[in-house]
């Protein structure tokens, strides 16, 4: 059969042709206008699956980094604290050496008593220390100082942890018996220490304050090994924290790289639509002018 | 010679006529180059021996091929489907559309976000208010997102039910054709390929709304079956089509036959009607299945976590989300409890009543619940199982959206096959009005030659 094109066909095959050419030139707008390369899942199913899986992956990262920032933040404050701790501690002992000396006599030890009186109120500000509404050292019992009115521990002894990953958890309180003995730990506490020298000290007890040296020997030791393991938890959090920050650059690239418009690709995809549309529509005009029937001389 | 004379005038006069003839088909085609359906004719011209030589009409030829026809039938039967179904999942997709940064998926998000800050300082008020405004967003959403789907379904009621009449009325409307087909008596006009051209645009239509095979008959009739059983259209009768079920129920047809009895389909029916019925009872119940399954384990997982905690006030035993009692319908179900709604006191985030207010201990527990994979049956988390639930339906209607580009572009090339059988050409029209004048200026000259031979032998007398 010879090819035949009618009219019907010519006017169908246009309509056809410019449909096409507008709706290629809408779905080449569209990644321009809305910056995605996809606006529904359907555009494509995996993509959108992927985009939601990457998000979410990339909200449970910053929810990780928002929480090691909280842990740093009390751990930072609790470094500082120990620092002042340590000073007071080694001023006691130090205070202590001096004291139990042959050399120094009733009076001065009397009178040495006031500087560790003070030193001690110190110790106990610090150790019921307060920081945006929070006791820094009462673990999990935040609803009251962890030290009572004569300094027994009554606070929390193991403290919260917090989610910084998905397998991973971070101490977030450093309990006050761990700095300051007391409570189950057996140790007497540095406040006891600080008072029982106090007493020595008015009662010219060179002995007594040969035992609270080595005592405050031990609390010293005790401070420093809290302030060792603050820091490597803050080192902890440097690590976890950097890889935070990697893995969420790499999800935030990813995530680009899924929905994110190229955007050379989609400028170039709008011309050529345009060109298509515009050759359309003139082959259109063309043609039915050509086969107007007024064009035939007979 | 007097009989020649009269024999030359009587061929003549029969050219004129055939001519004429020829001219009004040619007339009617260029009319009709733009009618929907219209099949170009041709009128065969025979010679005559008697006594001479001289042209006569022959059969008008109405130019058409069932076979294209039955083509355009089965193709617009896969077209009428995958439209179908396509038209009704694009009413549900935006629900599920998390693309743009919103929807449940980013609810699930910002209900984690939010527990792991209460976990971070278990005292703050601000930070329980997030996570029961973040749990009440949560339910909102997915209740929104439940109620899209089934709008959707209702939509999809309707517009089966649009097409069932439709298919009722085309079905009238072919019958009718029928009975008209076999009353006209076959003439010149013939108007039977008018009538068909008319039925076979029905048909046309009634193969996209539903699946269809036709048989015509000796009598000028055709005979409409639908391909999932059952007879249509017979002669000058039809059947009616009558959409069941809906509301919860899956949709069905019956047929209802002249004689009133009712007739049930072997199969659903192909076309666009079956097209919305799959997008309906099949994927949308799959994707709403999937929602209910999802928003089922998750709050029965959240409350069995939430409620063995102990709230800011110690109390314990209190759910996060009311209860849903089983799987149907479940996602159009969460919503927060009353046991902590506006209560930020209540809301359980310590394990240890002793280590009140500062244990996170269950905040930790319930944060576990997001990547925990026996949370939802079928071992899936409740993000991976929203993520089934979208592309459950994203795929459907990315694939219904493919096949019915493809399908409409067979139609097409079907519709041209047929344009270029039977469609209209303006110029090869134009080429045989040329010859028909020419030859009517032909048969003319022949009688005013005939006319002069008459008038010279008359003189000579």
């Amino acid at each position: 059969m010879a090819l035949r094109v009618s009219e019907s066909q010519l006017y169908l095959k246009a309509t056809r042709d410019n449909n096409r050419a507008r709706q290629r030139l809408q779905e080449a707008t569209l990644p321009l206008t809305t910056q995605q390369k996809i606006t529904r899942p359907s555009e494509d199913p995996v993509t959108a699956a992927r985009l939601n899986r990457l998000r979410r992956t990339r909200g449970e990262t910053e929810q990780y980094q928002e929480a090691v920032g909280q842990v740093r933040t009390y751990h930072t404050l609790v470094e500082s604290t120990l620092d002042s701790i340590s000073s007071v501690v080694v001023d006691l002992a130090d205070l202590a050496v001096q004291m139990a000396s042959d050399n120094v006599g009733s009076a001065e030890r009397s009178a040495s008593a006031k500087l560790v009186e003070e030193w001690s109120e110190s110790l106990k500000m610090m150790g019921n220390q307060k920081q945006a509404g929070r006791y820094l050292f009462a673990g999990r019992k935040q609803g009251a100082p962890p030290y009572d009115a004569n300094f027994l521990f009554v606070g929390d002894e193991d403290g919260r942890r917090v989610k910084v990953g998905e397998s991973r958890l971070l101490d977030a309180d450093i309990p006050g018996t761990e700095i300051f003995g007391g409570g189950t730990t057996g140790v007497k506490s540095l406040f006891q220490t600080a008072q029982d020298f106090f007493t020595a000290l008015n009662a010219n007890d060179q002995v007594g304050i040969n035992t609270i040296l080595g005592e405050l020997r031990d609390a010293h030791d005790r401070v420093i090994g809290t302030h060792v393991r603050v820091g490597t938890i803050l080192s902890d959090i440097d690590t976890v924290d950097y890889a935070h920050a990697n893995r969420l650059l790499v999800q935030t690239l990813q995530e680009g790289d899924v929905i994110g418009v190229d955007f050379a690709k989609a400028t170039h995809e709008l011309a050529f639509s345009q060109s298509v549309l515009e050759a359309t529509i003139m082959t259109t005009q063309r043609l039915f002018e050509s086969i107007n029937i007024r064009n035939f001389n007979i | 010679m007097g009989n020649s004379i009269k024999e030359l005038m009587a061929i003549g006069q029969q050219g004129l006529m055939a001519q004429k003839s020829t001219m009004n088909v040619i007339s009617r085609n260029v009319a009709n180059a733009n009618t929907p359906g219209y099949a170009r004719q041709r009128l065969e011209l025979v010679a005559i021996h008697h006594p001479g030589i001289s042209i006569d009409t022959g059969a008008l030829e109405t130019v058409r091929s069932s076979s294209i026809q039955r083509s355009i039938l089965g193709a617009s039967i896969g077209y009428g489907f995958h439209k179908g179904k396509h038209d009704i999942l694009q009413l549900a997709e935006p629900a599920l559309n998390d693309v743009g940064g919103g929807g449940v998926s980013a609810a699930i998000d910002q209900f984690f976000t939010n527990l792991n800050r209460l976990g971070n300082d278990p005292t703050g008020t601000a930070e329980r208010l997030e996570v029961l405004h973040s749990a009440e967003h949560f339910g909102n959403t997915l209740r929104e997102t439940s109620q899209e789907i089934i709008k959707a379904k209702l939509e999809a009621e309707f517009e089966a039910k649009a097409a069932v009449d439709e298919v009722n009325a085309i079905s009238k409307k072919v019958a009718g054709l029928n009975s008209r087909i076999t009353d006209d008596k076959v003439g010149f006009p013939d108007p039977t390929p008018g009538l068909k051209n008319d039925r076979d645009l029905l048909l046309n239509r009634l193969s996209e709304l539903v699946g269809i095979s036709t048989v015509d008959k000796a009598n000028g009739t055709i005979a409409v079956f639908l391909e999932a059983g059952g007879t249509l259209v017979d002669d000058n009768y039809s059947n009616t089509l009558k959409l069941t079920g809906g509301s919860l129920a899956a949709l069905d047809v019956e047929i209802i036959k002249k004689d009133g009895s009712v007739m049930k389909p072997l199969t659903r029916p192909s076309g666009r009607l079956g097209g919305i019925m799959t997008a309906r009872d099949t994927v949308l119940k799959k994707t709403s299945d999937e929602l209910d399954q999802m928003a089922f384990g998750f709050v029965a997982a959240m409350n069995g976590v939430h409620s063995a905690g102990f709230g800011l006030d110690g109390s314990t035993g209190n759910n996060l989300f009311d209860p849903i009692v089983g799987v149907v319908g479940a996602a159009s179900k969460v919503n927060i409890s009353n046991d902590v709604l506006g209560q930020t006191d209540k809301l359980a985030m310590a394990l240890d009543p002793t280590m009140l207010p500062g244990d996170n201990g269950n905040v930790l527990a319930m944060m576990d619940l997001q990547n925990d994979a026996t949370v939802v049956a079928g071992g899936k988390t409740v993000g991976d199982a929203y993520d089934d639930a979208m592309s459950t339906l994203a795929v459907a209607k990315s694939d219904a959206r493919r096949q019915s580009d493809e399908q409409e572009a067979r139609v097409l090339q079907f519709y041209e096959m047929r344009e270029q059988l039977s469609g209209v050409a303006l110029h090869e029209e134009m080429i045989a009005l040329n010859q028909a004048e020419r030859a009517f200026s032909a048969a003319s000259q022949l009688i005013q030659t005939a006319r002069d031979m008459y008038d010279v032998i008359m003189r000579m007398v």
